[in-house]
């Protein structure tokens, strides 16, 4: 008979390793699930990581799936941190794109881009941040479930942005639910015609990065998100007001996301709102995902990010190469979110495996009370 | 034995409860052998409940019912029962007491432990004191009086190592006015208290936990909202009223709190040693700018405390939760102290620590008070009231039953005091 003896750690093992270890079995189970429909893992291999990350477009590719995830992936450090579980990246990301498209079309379309590409993202990141605000109020003046609200103002985004597209801001040209294509005025410049980064977008998120990494950690500010995130109740009794801090949180975790609704619309091609799950395509939820491999760290956030757009990219290769469909990128995406669950578990306890033969043993342990 | 918070499977009802690991009870679950087992508990006991409702649907004493049914039902011939009667109102606790009895009239025995005399002296047969994990005496019911056992609970060997000095400027820094609070559950534990806390002196505050004491202490803090009354506190010579302002401003007006819960109110157990010590001092000029932490400053004003203190570490940057209880009580201390406070709400500051910490923490008391400091001291240790106080208040239910003067105070009348309308 097998025993398993399971045991809390005293010194979990740190984030770094659990993380570099769970990104490595999770490429194994995804290739072994690959190599059960009959794809040869060894060109899989090939095709999905090597291939391209030795060709540019290959690396604009990542870095156009990474910044929006970097983005959102800071935003959500900054709630998670404040002990805020923001599960509504996804919507705040597209309050961001909602207000971009009106800057757009609508409020300045024949300013200079110097003037127009700024406001976008200021008023993104007030947009997305007062999106999760209203989930910080709710959650600091009633103690109402944050998971909750914030999953429930995604769907509120969701239909806010179908309502426009189909709606008043629909494109009379081509009838199709998207608005009209953005003056040039109102595009993000990318780097060059073969390496389609926006080159704003780029700025702020590796800035943004280094902002909350000196906002967490060295400022006063950070000081209070971190002290209430894990421990609310001294935060409170030696004077740091919880509620002061939650909605600063939310409001700055709503924020980041909205930069990256800017971005998905003002830096996409052609730069035009279109029907929301090709605006925020589920990088608000990957996010997560970002900031949780990175250990909540935000310089780190840039490298999951990167890493995570690298799944992205490997998923469409195999889909193209060996027409498996869209679900590659979710199988490397889902079986990483599998392997750093148990991770999370395994970094806390220890468990070993015991061969014995007495049954005896067993039956009595399990019996007892 | 049954547990003094019961410890139930929420989401199941009664019944999945009792069966859950009851011995050779095969792959399906005996559900309707224990149901007739259950009955027949119910007629010889008179233990009512409901076998099919789930656990969240049950108050405190028909969780504790279960319980009993769970251990009746393993045959148990022996009951164990930690502190039933603190989440019982009368009623119940009268029903509990019944079931007691008529379980041992059966040749049955029952462990009850308890920390109220009077319910000590009203159900049982024999009573066993114990102190400090000490058997101090065994006397049987018919024989014990109040008096007798409440001298065996709190001892009577006073031994005053620290030498404390009378210093007592007689300006009142806190005035506590007809304060009335509420706990968690909403009702009413704090009735109608009024006090002043002097500068130089330890203000004692006697009382078997759970009078009203914690409420208390978390209203003068500001951690509780006051249902009625008012608090102030002395700034510049002047009383100024603090009921409804937050820790933030308290803090500022020189209240210090040594929290009786020291895991969940006194540190950040995942923050730093350095970064504890700050709290509380984040938004202080030496150590913060506009946006910045000044790290170095922190560090270097850290150290000293950590020496000063000695609280004993690794390094600055180990976190808070890998110290030790006296560790961590020092670390407290040293970040409660170097606020220069002008009161100390001290809560049960010694609970728990070795006996070297305990003195340590003691003297410090003592020495703050005779620079001036008003020190409100909340414990349960008598000894320990007696040895620092300069006055003792004593609480029951909620209310003052009496404020003495040192001199005038014995641990005979505090005791009688403290049990007053529990002894009967």
């Amino acid at each position: 008979m097998i025993r398993f003896i399971i045991r809390r750690r005293e010194h979990p093992i740190p984030y770094s390793h659990a993380s570099l270890i769970s990104i490595f079995v999770s490429i194994l189970i995804s290739l072994a699930i690959l190599t059960m429909f009959g794809i040869n893992p060894v060109i899989a291999v090939w095709e999905a990581f090597i291939y391209p990350l030795i060709s540019g477009y290959g690396w604009s590719g990542v870095l156009r799936n990474a910044l929006p995830l970097l983005l959102c992936g800071i935003g959500l450090i900054i709630a998670f941190r404040a002990g805020v579980w923001n599960i509504g990246a996804e919507g705040q990301m597209l309050l961001g794109a909602i207000v971009a498209t009106w800057i757009a079309l609508y409020f300045m379309p024949d300013k200079p881009a110097l003037i127009v590409i700024p406001l976008m993202f200021l008023f993104g990141f007030i947009a997305g941040g007062v999106w999760g605000l209203i989930a910080g109020i709710l959650k600091s003046k009633w103690n109402v479930n944050e998971v909750l609200t914030t999953m429930m103002l995604n769907y509120v985004a969701y239909q806010l942005v179908y309502y426009l597209v189909m709606g008043p801001w629909q494109d009379p040209v081509t009838n199709y639910p998207v608005t009209r294509p953005f003056p040039p005025s109102a595009c993000l410049p990318k780097i060059s015609r073969t390496f389609p980064v926006p080159i704003p977008t780029l700025i702020i998120g590796i800035f943004s990065a280094f902002f909350v990494y000196i906002l967490l950690l060295h400022s006063r500010l950070g000081y209070e998100i971190r002290a209430v995130g894990s421990n609310p109740d001294a935060a409170k009794a030696y004077g740091i007001s919880y509620e002061k801090v939650v909605m600063i949180a939310m409001f700055l975790s709503g924020g980041f996301a909205g930069l990256a609704g800017v971005n998905a619309v003002a830096g996409a091609i052609p730069a035009q709102l279109r029907r929301p799950e090709q605006v925020s395509r589920g990088y608000g939820f990957i996010a997560i995902l970002v900031a949780w491999l990175a250990g909540l760290h935000p310089i780190a956030a840039i490298l999951t990010s990167i890493l995570m757009g690298i799944f992205f990219i490997a998923g469409s290769s195999i889909e193209i190469i060996f027409h498996t469909g869209v679900e590659t990128t979710n199988l490397f995406i889902g079986s990483l979110l599998l392997v750093l669950s148990v991770a999370e578990t395994l970094r806390h306890y220890s468990i070993r495996v015991k061969f014995t033969s007495s049954l005896f043993k067993i039956s009595k342990e399990s019996s007892g009370e | 034995m049954v547990p003094q918070t019961p410890k139930l499977a929420s989401s199941l009802s009664v019944i999945e409860n009792i069966v859950i690991g009851l011995k050779n009870s095969g792959i399906i679950m005996p559900i309707r052998k224990i149901r007739k087992k259950v009955v027949e508990i119910h007629k010889k006991y008179n233990i009512i409940i409901n076998p099919d409702a789930k656990i969240y649907q049950l108050s405190a004493a028909e969780q504790k019912r279960v319980e009993i049914i769970k251990a009746l039902i393993r045959g148990a011939k022996i009951l164990i029962f930690d502190e039933p009667t603190t989440t019982l109102s009368p009623p119940e606790k009268q029903e509990l007491f019944r079931f007691m009895r008529r379980f041992a009239e059966e040749g049955n025995s029952v462990v009850f432990i308890t920390h109220k005399i009077s319910e000590a002296l009203e159900v049982s047969d024999r009573i066993t004191v114990m102190r400090k994990g000490k058997v101090i005496g065994t006397v049987s019911t018919k024989d014990a009086t109040p008096s007798l056992l409440t001298r065996w609970m709190f001892g009577t060997n006073l031994n005053l190592e620290i030498s404390s000095n009378k210093v007592n400027s007689g300006k009142i820094l806190l005035k506590v006015v007809d304060l009335w609070v509420r706990n968690d559950a909403k009702e009413i534990v704090v009735k109608g208290i009024s006090f002043d806390l002097l500068s130089g002196e330890i203000l004692g505050v006697a009382g078997v936990a759970g009078n009203g004491q914690k409420e208390l202490v978390e209203a003068l803090v500001g951690l509780r909202p006051v249902a009625r009354g008012k608090i102030f506190v002395d700034s510049e010579n002047n009383l100024v009223e603090i009921t409804r302002l937050p820790p933030k401003i308290r803090i500022k007006y020189g209240i210090s709190f040594i929290p009786d819960d020291r895991i969940r109110y006194g540190i950040v157990p995942d923050m730093s040693i350095m970064e504890n010590l700050l709290l509380g001092f984040h938004n202080k000029k030496e150590f913060a700018g506009a946006f910045l932490l000044k790290w170095a400053e922190i560090k270097k004003w850290a150290e000293k405390l950590v020496e000063k203190y000695r609280i004993v570490t690794p390094d600055l940057n180990t976190p808070a939760k890998y110290l030790s209880g006296g560790n961590i009580q020092r670390l407290i201390l040293a970040r409660e102290m170097a606020r220069n406070p002008k009161i100390i709400i001290a809560a049960y500051p010694t609970l728990g620590l070795d006996a070297f910490s305990t003195q340590y923490i003691r003297n410090a008391l003592v020495k703050l008070k005779e620079k001036g400091v008003g020190i409100l001291l909340i414990s349960e240790d008598l000894d320990e009231l007696f040895e620092l106080s300069d006055r003792i208040m004593v609480m029951a239910d909620g209310r003052i039953k009496g404020i003495l003067p040192k001199e005038k105070a014995s641990i005979e009348i505090v005791g009688k005091l403290m049990t007053k309308g529990d002894v009967k």
